[in-house]
């Protein structure tokens, strides 16, 4: 496995399982209850950009919760920089899809929650709060309360707010779902930028294939219910990040493809046209 | 437009005088109070207008809001008037219950009377903040607890939809005993009063906080007391709000009800004490005094919310 001279994974799951048990009201698919995830094994190496994609419902979500311990497995075993987790630790940034900024705080004071919680003005990272506000392009509105934002300002704040603790492992939860297309592709290359930067691990669930494959240095597929890893995809670090690359377009088919929504007989020559290959 | 303006802004003075005309020159059916403080209070109120015209001569702002409040000025004063033509000059109501704005206002024009009403309103003022504040503070830590904590709302919740409903004042003979000093069981009562709409809502606004928001405070390194006082305080200041106010309606009226029982100052006491002697023009005064001080107390309690509740504004309004 792990040589003890290498580092640890930043991230590393081991035949993880869930289980969501039967709850009134919510339809399971048997007596014992759902299986949202099985056999889960994946090795993250530290500085490593890992997306995971696959169709709704598949787990992948519950996967990253598990591995920012808000969710326990029901089995299996996942450790982050060589430590087990057993709860929630702030090694590990947390983005969802919603922003969640806190309403009653100004953006100033959502990006140092993080450090407030921890010793306030000792914290070592008190003082990067202003740098990361004016680094995700708030500087003008540090004073600003949330609902004064537009979506992809929010994002951007809370983005900083996990930033700010410097956690090694930023696991990332549809984080620019809800936005635009402009400003999901402006955010895409913030993103890039931020965690080169601070070589955090990254781990990114999304359903959005170009956005995989434009981040990532690796692509996790999931399969349908009961999640498991169905494919993986290394991306060289030759690759172009050019959306109309054709290495990029390729690549974008082959995952479709397993997940069966590729392109039929019908509709191909005409759409690889318009892709340019 | 302009004329209409005009017209507008001096309402208030057209409304004074007319009030003073009635008063002066409308034959009585019962004989006018000698006293010269409601005449006074007329020519006081236009003097007031004109000052806040002239004022508003260099502030658009003033200028705006003149404009908007001449009517209610001058609504209050021709509903006073009215007061005095259906009492005073037509002799429609049964006296001594109703007595005419003059008699009633002649309250303030006797310097005994309106130091006794400044002492009641003071006392008042200590019943009411020494069990308001003791009831809505404990009922906040109840609140929190019950709302944070399963165990507590498992074993709290019954307790409180038991004895919730019981109005406060049930509870005077039961306090009577338990305090030495009338003050203290009044007090006790009116805490009572205000602790149980402050738990619920307090409790149902911890409850009802965003698990996502506590979720995110996790991940940034809160631990449990701080999610409760960074996190979850914050998110249920609005109904902790609502529940404030609920608390200190229900200890105005305990308030009242308690000084008109038991305990010797105030102005309930005030009240009982002028109905003894059938001076119910003294009554009356003591209700004006009290809608003053009430409402001052409630605006006071709103400008503290709309302070504490400003990245509330524009979400929620109310």
């Amino acid at each position: 496995m792990v040589d003890a001279a290498q580092q640890p994974p930043a991230v590393h799951a081991e035949q993880v399982r869930k289980v969501f048990p039967p709850a009134e009201g919510v339809i399971a698919d048997s007596a014992a209850g759902t299986v949202a995830l099985d056999g889960i094994n994946l090795t993250v190496q530290p500085g490593e950009f890992v997306s995971l994609v696959g169709p709704s419902g598949c787990g992948k979500s519950t996967l990253l919760r598990i591995i920012a311990g808000l969710t326990d497995a029901s089995a299996g075993r996942v450790s982050v920089n060589g430590v087990t987790v057993s709860g929630v630790d702030t090694n590990i940034g947390f983005v969802f899809q919603d922003p969640n900024l806190f309403p009653w705080l100004t953006v100033r004071q959502n990006v140092a929650f993080g450090p407030n919680m921890r010793g306030g003005r000792r914290n070592p990272h008190a003082g990067d709060v202003d740098d990361l506000i004016a680094r995700v392009g708030l500087g003008a509105f540090a004073d600003a309360l949330p609902q004064h934002l537009s979506g992809g300002m929010a994002q951007r704040a809370a983005l900083a707010r996990a930033l700010v603790n410097r956690p090694p492992v930023l696991l990332l939860d549809e984080p620019l779902g809800a936005l635009d297309a402009f400003t999901r592709m402006a955010m895409q290359d913030e993103l890039r930028n931020l965690t080169r930067r601070y070589n955090t691990t990254t781990l990114l669930v999304t359903h959005d294939i170009d956005e995989a494959l434009y981040l990532s240095d690796r692509v996790i597929i999931f399969s349908p219910r009961p999640g498991r890893i169905q494919e993986e995809m290394v991306i060289g670090s030759g690759f172009t990040r050019a959306r109309n690359a054709p290495g990029f377009v390729e690549r974008r088919l082959r995952i479709l493809e397993t997940l069966h929504f590729a392109p039929t007989e019908a509709d191909l020559p005409e759409s690889v046209g318009n892709w340019k290959i | 437009m302009r004329v209409k303006s005009v017209l507008n802004a001096s309402a208030p003075l057209l409304a004074a005088g007319g009030a003073y005309a009635i008063h002066r020159y409308w034959p009585d059916k019962i004989p006018l109070s000698a006293s010269q403080t409601f005449p006074g209070l007329l020519g006081a109120v236009a003097l007031v207008w004109l000052a806040y015209l002239a004022a508003s001569w260099w502030s658009a702002r003033l200028r705006q809001r003149a404009g908007e409040v001449a009517p209610l000025w001058a609504a209050a004063l021709a509903g006073i008037s009215l007061w005095q033509v259906v009492t005073g000059k037509m002799g429609l109501l049964p006296m001594p219950f109703f007595p005419g704005p003059d008699r009633v206002f002649s309250v303030f024009g006797v310097s005994s009377e309106v130091s006794m009403l400044a002492i009641g309103t003071l006392h008042s003022l200590r019943l009411l903040a020494t069990g308001f504040i003791c009831g809505s503070g404990a009922g906040f830590l109840l609140g929190v607890w019950i709302g944070w904590s399963k165990r507590a709302n498992f074993w709290g919740m019954p307790v409180l939809k038991f004895f919730g409903p019981v109005p406060a004042t049930a509870w005077i003979p039961l306090a009577l005993v338990l305090f030495p000093t009338t003050f203290g069981a009044s007090a006790f009562i009116i805490g009572l009063a205000s602790l149980f709409p402050m738990i619920v809502l307090t409790s149902s606004g911890i409850a009802g906080v965003r698990h996502s928001h506590l979720e995110v405070a996790r991940t940034l390194g809160a631990d449990q007391w701080q999610l409760i006082r960074h996190v979850a305080i914050p998110s249920a200041l609005p109904s902790i709000f609502v529940g404030l106010f609920m608390a200190l309606s229900a200890s105005f009226l305990t308030l009242i009800v308690a000084e008109m029982i038991g305990v010797k100052a105030g102005l309930g006491f005030y009240i009982t004490w002028a109905q003894n002697f059938a001076e119910y023009y003294k009554v009356f005064a003591a209700l004006l005094v009290m809608g003053v001080f009430f409402s001052g107390l409630m605006s006071a309690l709103f400008a503290v919310r709309s302070r504490v509740l400003r990245w509330q504004q524009g979400v929620i309004k109310w």
